[in-house]
């Protein structure tokens, strides 16, 4: 097919692969990264064009971390191809929100470019890692700790944003008999602060898009809800945006 | 560097015999048939062959011990050692070149195993471990100010008391009047007193303020070459590498021919094409081996301007020389003080007409990630986009090559988006 285009997004802990088609997602496939990201961008691609019935896209961009595994293709920043999908799927988004699974970062847009951006320092803390560490210090899956956090109630606080302190406040209060619900809400909250801050990094601005993986969990969107006094919007799929925005760029160059 | 395993499970004997030997100081003139060799192959040495040459020479003077070795911090004058008849060394720029080296985890590792904090800036770390395993050149005299960070004072007062050495401490204030310049001023003049008194011979100023000002005129020719034809230095960043120059050999010929050098390169080097960022490069770099230099490259980036490698101070212009020398400590507050390095920034990106700067801060380092916020809202007010990367210019294991390219290349197309 002539005018169909692919974005791959190689991120830390899952691989996105889109397929566009005169500016529609028409395809997608989400893999584990696992420990061979030169691989897996192919295998998320080609299992995205054989569930679309397709043998190669016209064009391809490749982003995210491991984007320089993928040697096939054209590169660019998640941070642009973020901002492009995004803005695709919201087009007045000025503030497009993604927490991954190793980084976070906060992109300031305008007309679907980035012009602007903060990350998270080298440390875990307000990211998808710090979630997972966290669940498994409770002794719950992360679909459980979800949950749990659902159903928790303000009164617990968690000051430390260094994920090896916090696991070791973490145990500190289930020593001292706080509920686990109580706890994963705490921890959502410190996820949310920890974001809050780089969003003031760059400065707020609505409408702000939610994206990557954690913005699927609820928790976490809800404490942000609450840091922020409004509810971003969130994409059907989060984790797709970025490869989204690839695809786009690869189709208009 | 690999030892074979019979030697690397020897370690502790393979630097105690290293250590044995860097403090023979007659072994150091087996080198001069070498560097007599090298002189003769290149007569007129290139930029980089010249800097090779000149780092040999110091090596054998400074482990040779033909004079005393006065251990200094970064802002005090190195004038003064050279006026005092001393070879200087500068350990937070030694522990630079140990980690280009590739040494430096065997530096931190020792340090670390004597309980210092690896929250302690690795400049210090470095120093300490080296000083600790007897590997950096014993201090006859130690000079310090107060005014480069607050790590300073104690990691200097450290280095005293593990050397045993005794060190002369300079208060600066950050802020120049002329009641703190003479504060500054008569402290130096108990410390010229002193110094005397252990070397035995009166200060010695006239050739090191001749040398210092010319310098001082080669690097501003240096300034005005890279702003007014648009000159850069390549590869991005190369320049930090040559900050003895700028530093520790202020004062001698040394400084003088690799400046003439490099302004002769400047007026040569060609204009930056206008698809590229012209950067200002604020702070250091990492020193061990890395690719961003290459990811600088590939993001069309192009650095116009180093903040450390700018004359500062005001040349001596025939005063009095210790009012001169207080001046110059206090000059260097430009880097240290937030509203005067804030203000200089933005000068300095107006001049050079940059479109952004960037700053690689230092773990540990307060005086650059101390400061980040309120320069990356000024220099924003100032319409001047700031990328801040975060990491160690020394520790490797604080070091994520794919965490650095995609902040380098998102900026870099942020950037370019507001240039479009």
């Amino acid at each position: 097919m002539d005018g169909l285009t692919a974005g791959v997004d190689i991120g830390s802990r899952t691989t996105a692969a889109v397929l566009a088609l005169g500016g529609k997602l028409v395809g997608s496939a989400l893999v584990e990264t696992g420990t061979q990201p030169q691989d897996v961008g192919k295998k998320a691609l080609q299992k995205a064009l054989y569930d679309f019935g397709e043998k190669a896209p016209r064009k391809m961009v490749t982003t995210g971390y491991g984007r320089f595994q993928f040697s096939s293709s054209d590169t660019v920043s998640e941070i642009t191809c973020q901002a492009r999908g995004s803005s695709h799927l919201f087009p007045k988004a000025a503030m497009v929100v993604d927490i991954g699974g190793q980084d976070s970062k906060v992109i300031l847009v305008r007309k679907g470019k980035a012009i602007d951006f903060a990350m998270n320092d080298k440390c875990a803390a307000g990211t998808g890692r710090f979630l997972e560490m966290m669940a498994q210090a409770l002794g719950v899956s992360l679909h459980e700790f979800i949950a749990l956090a659902g159903r928790g109630k303000e009164g617990v606080r968690l000051s430390s944003t260094c994920a090896v302190f916090a696991e070791s406040e973490l145990i500190s209060l289930v020593a001292a008999g706080k509920k686990p619900e109580d706890i994963a809400r705490a921890v959502a909250g410190a996820v949310a602060r920890r974001v809050m801050g780089l969003i003031r990094r760059v400065g707020l601005q609505r409408p702000l898009v939610l994206t990557g993986g954690v913005a699927r969990n609820a928790a976490i969107v809800d404490a942000l809800s609450a840091e922020l006094g409004f509810t971003p919007l969130v994409p059907t799929e989060p984790q797709l945006t970025c490869a989204l925005g690839a695809a786009l760029i690869a189709a208009q160059g | 560097m690999k030892f074979p395993s019979f030697i690397r499970k020897r370690k502790d004997i393979l630097i105690r015999v290293v250590a044995f030997l860097m403090n023979r100081p007659g072994l150091f003139s087996l080198l001069t048939p070498y560097r007599w060799w090298l002189r003769y192959r290149a007569p007129h040495p290139d930029i980089h062959s010249f800097s090779y040459q000149a780092t040999l020479e110091y090596l054998q003077k400074l482990y040779g011990r033909s004079r005393p070795v006065m251990w200094s911090s970064l802002y005090f004058p190195a004038e003064f050692i050279h006026a005092a008849g001393g070879i200087p060394f500068y350990p937070e720029i030694a522990s630079g070149m140990v980690a280009a080296l590739g040494l430096a985890p065997f530096a931190l590792e020792r340090a670390g195993s004597e309980w210092f904090s690896p929250d302690m800036c690795s400049y210090h770390r470095i120093a300490t471990g080296l000083s600790l395993a007897k590997l950096f050149p014993r201090p006859d005299i130690l000079f310090a100010s107060s005014n480069i960070c607050s790590g300073t004072v104690p990691f200097f007062q450290t280095m005293a008391s593990i050397w045993k050495a005794p060190l002369f401490l300079v208060d600066v204030p950050p802020s120049f009047t002329l009641e703190s310049a003479r504060y500054v001023r008569e402290q130096l003049v108990e410390i010229s007193a002193k110094t005397k008194e252990i070397t035995g011979q009166p200060l010695q100023w006239a050739e090191p303020l001749r040398h210092s000002h010319r310098a001082h005129r080669l690097m501003e020719d240096l300034v005005r070459l890279r702003r007014e034809n648009d000159t850069l230095f390549t590869p991005p960043g190369k320049n930090i590498d040559y900050l003895p120059y700028y530093y520790q050999f202020i004062g001698t010929q040394i400084s003088v021919h690799f400046l003439e050098k490099l302004v002769e390169h400047a007026k040569k080097a060609n204009a930056v094409p206008p698809e590229k960022i012209k950067a200002v490069w604020l702070h250091l770099k990492p020193f061990f081996p890395n690719s961003l230099t290459e990811m600088l490259e590939n993001a069309d980036i192009a650095v116009c301007a180093e903040e450390f490698t700018l004359p500062y101070w005001e040349a001596w212009n025939g005063e009095e020389v210790l009012g001169w020398a207080a001046k110059k400590m206090m000059a260097s507050s430009v880097f240290l003080e937030a509203d005067q390095r804030i203000a200089a920034i933005i000068r300095l990106l107006r001049e050079t007409r940059a479109h952004a700067a960037m700053q690689f801060t230092q773990w540990g380092c307060r005086q650059s990630q101390g400061m980040n916020e309120l320069l990356r809202r000024a220099l924003r007010e100032e319409g001047y986009p700031l990328l801040t990367l975060d990491g160690d210019h020394l520790d490797h294991s604080h070091y994520s090559e794919e965490q650095l390219r995609t902040r380098i290349d998102a900026f870099a197309e942020t950037v370019k988006n507001t240039m479009t």
